[in-house]
């Protein structure tokens, strides 16, 4: 009894805990009218997903006069839905997060008629376009369109009338319309029309991004996870059940009236792009969204770099405790060892730390918020020393030893080091360790290094120093042999700090050291190991692998910002006025004379140099190329800004090292195919502009290709038109911009070349100073400078306006790179379109076989019979079942000598009918014996005859479990009857009872009674002997199912049960309420009787949970309308869970443990109603609890 | 103790019982004038409380389980007026919260149906405690 109170406290606990948990209260606001675009959201709110998790969401309609990012940013909205013109809100200053990108590319499409003849975007010059004014959103076809030479200048706009009609009537050409909507009204129209959807062409924007506040997520990053996971079950429910998803919309959000067909259509469309390029729902990635800002950028609608991780959301959580939050707010900065000379991982230049360490450290602490300081300038040993003492609180790059565990806590590792040896760079023969034996080796004091050797290369010398670097020094003065060190150090000292004698010999192959890097803690503290940790964990790959790019990538970069110049080379700058530079005047976008005006991307190049060596750079006008390299060669001018390498220009100047790379391309006629690798075209002539020195990279690399000279790019290009020459090769960039200059329309970029060109400044061969000087400018230029110069330079042509005339000149070789993107793409896609169709070819003969299989695996007896009925083929399972043990066995045998006499006349009819749905019938097997089976007949042909396919599952253990079924159910019943019993019996009995006492006490009194005294006693007992039988017969009757349908009032039925279960509802304190009309109705009485007292149980077993309430059960009896009977019984248990609600008419379905019940009432109470009375028995939540309801 | 002895103790004493059963009620009006000095019944815990304040019997013997007020919640108000009362718990369900609060009332706890021996062990219990 006490157990059964317990668990049923649990249920109701965990019922109020959903009920009594917070719910808090958020709005999402929708950016356009109700339809299947927001399907997600509707079915994470139709289906408690945001219940789930206590969030309440008001899904908020759109209205015209609404601007979302304003509402989001200004928390009159949680959550917001907008375009990926958020970018542009955010470039803008607006506080939004990006959490999820529902649909992977735009719905927004150019649609047209195939009557009106337009076969690709090219053939849009000229046409009737309807297209909304807002270049933003417009912004992904527009795109599409200059990436196709086609400018909206060259078509005609007219205004959008949102009405198809016009199209259909041809009073426009072209309109943009929704890939979700406006395809099907002309399918249903049965018009055929032909799409230009901007992804084909690489532009795939992101739709419908979910977004919120930053504030939102600094405030309630909880809310915002359990928003996004609900929002994304939500979606992924609607998709994998739109028919459902389709009917709520149809019902409670169709504002627009669209019909199921349309929802479909559109639920179907919007699956495909939600997924499209994608299988994670909601993917949203840094480098699409830069490549949207780029394409902004280039149209002239952006101008600002984004920083992107800061505008998606990331799910790399920290998980922070309360406790560990209080540590970081209430920590002092934290000290931080930074060591002097471990570079790159962790050294000091100029006082400021630097290294892959080092900035690991600083993401780390600004990821958990711990402010941080490095403590410089000490050795290895005294850090290890401080971290002890706890005068140093965290320890980098540190090797987990079982000694250091004392002291450390140590973090997961962040990095893995490789040591090496170095020597002299004559010392041969050290090929390993055990060469060392007898040697001197330097590592620094305190070092894991240090530890093993001595453990386990007793025989070398090890003499210690306070770091790497010193221990490097030791070996290049010879005061040691060798010294120990990770590669990327020792690499590193040896450049940087000049120390050329001496270098790497080996890598040591000792497991023992190969080491891990972790970040070590002091003892004392472990919360800040977890801190740190945790921080750790919430760094993202892309932030380790940008960090070990910086640190350890081929490209390292320039660690110096400023520049030392020699004092020769100060001397130079001092007593120089101006450097003069020659350049190619016609060469944009790279570098031109427009207007007497040096200009373009290398001009910026040349205004920063010139403004860090502080001397002026003086343009030298020329008016060509070759003229610039006459003057260059007679020293009319100092330098080339933009030069390539060649050995005949060697001659007469010195090269720096290139500061810009352009990819090559080669341009060829349409009818060529695709080029992706140079040898494809070997044996061709190839065009090339005779002063590039591109000519000298191809002929030292390609010696078998058939060069031709060109002048100019453009006769160049005019032979590849007239097919003199296969193919033109020059930068992307300029064969862009050229093709769409002169309208080469019928040139195409058709590869990628592996060859970059590599554009350095040409310094005049009589002044090396400068060269230097150049050089070390050059080297200050960081990648982000680099960005800087580009974009601002591409930037602020385009800001003012969305000026065609500028677009044209100088957006086009921009667009141009795109275009060499889409081909390059395209390309591949081919690639991959050709190899879909040998899979394609494969799958078709592999699934012939494995459609055999599938027919073989399945559970069901499949089997095909001919128009007459005889068997033609079956399966494994088929012969299995009907036990004929080989195929031959079965075929030809007639359907009906499978079916039982019991059950042919129906089967027969079954089957005239036609009908798919299954039946029941008694099935018998090649050996006589009979069997239940389901069945299933499917006409169809094959060839042309017409075949019957029938599938037959075997239904033996389902009537066993049936019968299981209700054999448990009588066990079930039994034992509540056992329960109301005793209940029943207990005040009897203790009546009784305390007769007896009566009795004894009579007797020890008097020793004697008399009858007089003995009369009522007796009567007593009698009285409740008879109560205690009556209860009996009552409950004996009631279980026995009555064999006949009777008829029987209900309202006495019900008074009855009550009476019967009276006991129980006192013991509980539960009132019982009847209201009842008189209705009596003609059906098995016990059974009624059965049911009433198991959802009074029920009830009885809710209420008894809740305490210090009143607790009541009303019964009433109602005439229906729709049958005879309505009785509700309604009790303030507190209600059943809406998970559990839908599932407590399953068989087996109980909250209650196996000990106490089996799940099986209510199942059964429904089977009585519903299958022998049929009734109708439902169940619902009122305020205060649960209300069944029975119609009979 | 002895049965005898506990005989001999109960009837200098006065006893008040309390349940919300009519034919318990009957019964015990017939059986307590016999053993006691002096009964007192009552048939629910508010009723059990006025009956205690009139007549401060030594020992209680109360169901748990009644309407209006049940026998523990009487029994902690009247442990306010005597803190020392005496009292005997009956009760249909074996249940480990009701024992529990039972014994923190010093109170004998006896599932029904009573013997007579299960009845004076009880009385011999808090007649010595």
């Amino acid at each position: 009894m006490k157990n059964k109170l317990h668990l049923l406290c649990i249920f109701i606990l965990t019922i109020s805990i959903n009920l009594f948990a917070k719910e808090e209260k958020v709005s999402l606001q929708l950016q356009w009218l109700d339809q299947f675009q927001f399907a997600g959201y509707y079915m994470a709110k139709e289906k408690s997903f945001y219940k789930d998790v206590n969030l309440n969401v008001d899904i908020k309609k759109y209205s015209e006069d609404i601007d979302i990012v304003d509402d989001v940013v200004n928390n009159r909205t949680e959550y917001g839905i907008g375009r990926s013109s958020l970018i542009i809100d955010k470039s803008n200053g607006k506080d939004i997060i990006a959490l999820s990108a529902i649909f992977q590319s735009s719905p927004l499409i150019f649609l047209t008629l195939e009557s009106s003849n337009i076969k690709t975007v090219k053939d849009f010059n000229n046409k009737r376009i309807m297209i909304t004014k807002d270049i933003i959103d417009t912004a992904s076809l527009n795109a599409m369109l200059t990436s196709q030479g086609i400018l909206l200048k060259d078509t005609i706009i007219q205004n959008h009338s949102f009405d198809l009609n016009d199209l259909i009537t041809k009073k426009t050409d072209i309109m943009t319309s929704y890939i979700s909507n406006e395809p099907l009204r002309l399918k249903e129209k049965n018009i055929k029309y032909k799409i230009f959807a901007p992804s084909k062409y690489g532009f795939d924007f992101y739709s419908d991004i979910l977004f919120t506040s930053s504030k939102e997520l600094t405030q309630h990053p909880k809310r915002v996870e359990n928003f996004i996971n609900a929002s994304i079950k939500g979606w992924e429910y609607a998709f994998n059940n739109i028919d459902e998803t389709i009917d709520i919309i149809f019902k409670k959000y169709n504002i627009q009236n669209k019909s199921k067909e349309a929802l479909l259509f559109e639920a179907k469309t919007l699956k495909h792009l939600a997924y499209y390029k994608t299988n994670k729902l909601g993917n949203i990635t840094k480098r699409k969204l830069q490549r949207i800002n780029d394409i902004y950028i280039v149209m002239g609608l952006s101008n600002k770099e984004i920083d992107f991780d800061e505008f998606i959301y990331s799910k790399s959580k920290l998980n922070l405790s309360t406790q560990e939050k209080a540590f970081i707010n209430e920590a002092r900065k934290l000290k931080v060892h930074n060591e002097m000379n471990w570079a790159p991982h962790n050294f000091n230049e100029n006082g400021i730390p630097k290294g892959f360490s080092i900035d690991y450290m600083n993401l780390v602490a600004k990821k958990v918020g711990l402010s941080i300081e490095y403590i410089s300038n000490k050795s290895w040993d005294e850090y290890i020393k401080m971290l002890k003492n706890n005068k140093l609180d965290i320890m980098l790059n540190i090797v987990e030893l079982a000694n250091r565990r004392e002291f450390v806590n140590f973090t997961s590792s962040y990095s893995k080091i490789l040591p090496s040896i170095y020597t002299l760079n004559n010392n041969k023969g050290i090929h390993s360790l055990e060469d060392l034996n007898g040697k001197t080796v330097s590592v620094p004091k305190g070092f894991y290094t240090y530890d093993l050797l001595k453990k386990h290369y007793p025989e070398i010398n090890v003499i210690t120093t306070k770091d790497i670097l010193e221990s490097l020094h030791n070996v290049a003065f010879k005061r040691a042999d060798a010294a120990i060190s990770d590669l990327g150090v020792g690499n590193f000292l040896i450049q940087k700090d000049g120390i050329s004698n001496i270098g790497l010999t080996t890598n040591i192959s000792d497991k023992r050291f190969q080491k891990a890097l972790h970040i070590g803690t002091r003892k004392e503290l472990p919360i800040l190991r977890n801190i740190i940790q945790k921080g750790m964990n919430a760094i993202s790959d892309e932030e380790l692998l940008e960090l070990r790019r910086k640190w350890f990538g081929h490209e390292i970069k320039p660690i110096y910002q400023k520049v030392f110049f020699t004092k020769e080379e100060k001397e130079f700058i001092q007593n120089t006025n101006e450097i003069r530079m020659c350049v190619d005047p016609n060469w944009a976008p790279f570098e031109s004379i427009k207007n007497n005006k040096y200009t373009g991307v290398i001009a910026d190049y040349m205004s920063h140099f010139s403004k860090l060596i502080n001397i002026n750079f003086n343009l030298v006008k020329t008016t060509s190329w070759q003229q610039s390299l006459k003057f260059i060669k007679n020293k009319k001018c100092d330098i080339l800004p933009a030069v390539s390498f060649t050995q005949d220009k060697f001659r007469y100047i010195n090269f720096t090292k290139p500061y810009m790379y352009s990819p090559f391309v080669i341009a060829t006629t349409h009818d060529k195919n695709f080029i992706d690798n140079i040898d494809q075209i070997k044996s061709k002539s190839i065009g090339i502009v005779k002063r590039y020195s591109s000519i000298d990279t191809f002929k030292n690399k390609h010696p078998n290709l058939n060069i031709k000279q060109y002048h100019k790019i453009t006769q160049g290009l005019k032979a590849v038109q007239k097919k003199e020459i296969f193919g033109f090769i020059d930068t992307a960039a300029t064969i862009g911009y050229y093709i769409n200059k002169y309208q080469l329309n019928n040139l195409k970029i058709a590869g990628k070349l592996n060859e970059t060109w590599e554009i350095g400044v040409g310094v005049r061969k009589d002044y090396p100073v400068l060269l230097s000087i150049m050089n070390k400018s050059i080297k200050t230029l960081s990648q982000k400078q680099i960005d800087k110069i580009s974009n601002k330079w591409l930037s602020i042509k385009f800001n003012k306006s969305f000026d065609y005339d500028i677009f044209l000149k100088v957006g086009i070789p921009i667009i141009s790179i795109l275009v060499i993107i889409i081909f390059y793409l395209w390309n591949i896609k081919l690639k991959r379109e050709i190899k879909y169709k040998k899979k394609l070819e494969k799958k078709l003969k592999a699934s012939i076989n494995d459609f055999k299989m599938l027919v073989n695996s399945t559970l069901e007896a499949i089997l095909i019979f001919d128009k007459k009925g005889f068997c033609i083929e079956a399966n494994n399972e088929a012969i299995e079942l009907f036990r004929f043990y080989t195929s031959n066995n079965i075929l030809k045998k007639h359907f009906l000598t499978l079916i039982d006499v019991s059950s042919t006349s129906q089967a027969v009819k079954e089957l005239s009918k036609n009908s798919v749905l299954p039946f029941e019938a008694t099935l018998r097997k090649n050996d006589k014996s009979i069997f239940p089976g389901l069945i299933r007949s499917v006409n169809s042909t094959r060839g042309n005859k017409s075949i019957r396919i029938i599938s037959i599952i075997d239904l033996s253990e389902l009537k066993e479990k049936e019968g299981l079924l209700f054999q448990q159910s009588k066990l079930a019943l039994m034992g509540e009857m056992m329960s109301a019993i005793a209940h029943q019996w207990r005040q009897p009995l203790n009546a009784i009872a305390i007769l007896n006492i009566k009795t004894e006490t009579l007797l020890e009194l008097n020793e004697s009674m008399t009858s007089e005294q003995y009369g009522p006693i007796s009567t007593g007992i009698e009285k409740q002997l008879n109560y205690m039988s009556k209860t009996i017969d009552d409950f004996r009757d009631f279980f026995i199912p009555n064999k006949e349908k009777i008829d029987f009032n209900i309202s006495k039925s019900i008074e009855q049960v009550t009476e019967l279960l009276s006991a129980q509802f006192k013991s509980n304190n539960i009132e019982v309420n009847i209201e009842s009309e008189d209705i009596t109705i003609n059906g098995f009485q016990n059974e009624f009787i059965q049911v009433i007292i198991n959802i009074l149980n029920n009830a009885k077993d809710a209420l008894k949970s809740k305490q210090n309430t009143p607790r009541h059960i009303d019964i009433k009896v109602i005439k229906s309308k729709e049958k005879n009977a309505q009785i509700t019984i309604s009790d303030n248990g507190g209600g059943i869970s809406d998970e559990v609600i839908e599932k407590i008419f399953d068989p087996y379905f109980t909250t209650k443990f196996k000990s106490q019940g089996t799940g099986i009432g209510l199942y059964m109470s429904k089977m009585i109603i519903e299958k022998s009375m049929l009734g109708d028995l439902s169940v619902q939540n009122s305020k205060d609890g649960a209300i069944f309801k029975i119609l009979i | 103790m002895e049965r005898k002895e506990i005989k001999n103790c109960i009837k200098d004493l006065s006893v008040l019982f309390v349940d919300d059963e009519e034919i318990v009620i009957d019964i015990m009006q017939d059986i307590l004038p016999m053993l006691f000095k002096k009964s007192f019944y009552a048939r629910d815990g508010i009723e059990g409380i006025e009956q205690f304040k009139q007549n401060s019997p030594d020992i209680i013997i109360t169901d748990i389980s009644m309407p209006n007020l049940d026998g523990i919640s009487m029994l902690k108000t009247i442990k306010k007026i005597n803190s020392n009362i005496k009292v005997i718990f009956l009760s249909g369900h074996n249940e480990q919260d009701q024992i529990k609060a039972c014994k923190d009332l010093n109170g004998e706890f006896i599932i029904k149906p009573i013997s007579s021996n299960i009845l004076y062990q009880a009385l011999g219990k808090v007649l010595s405690a």
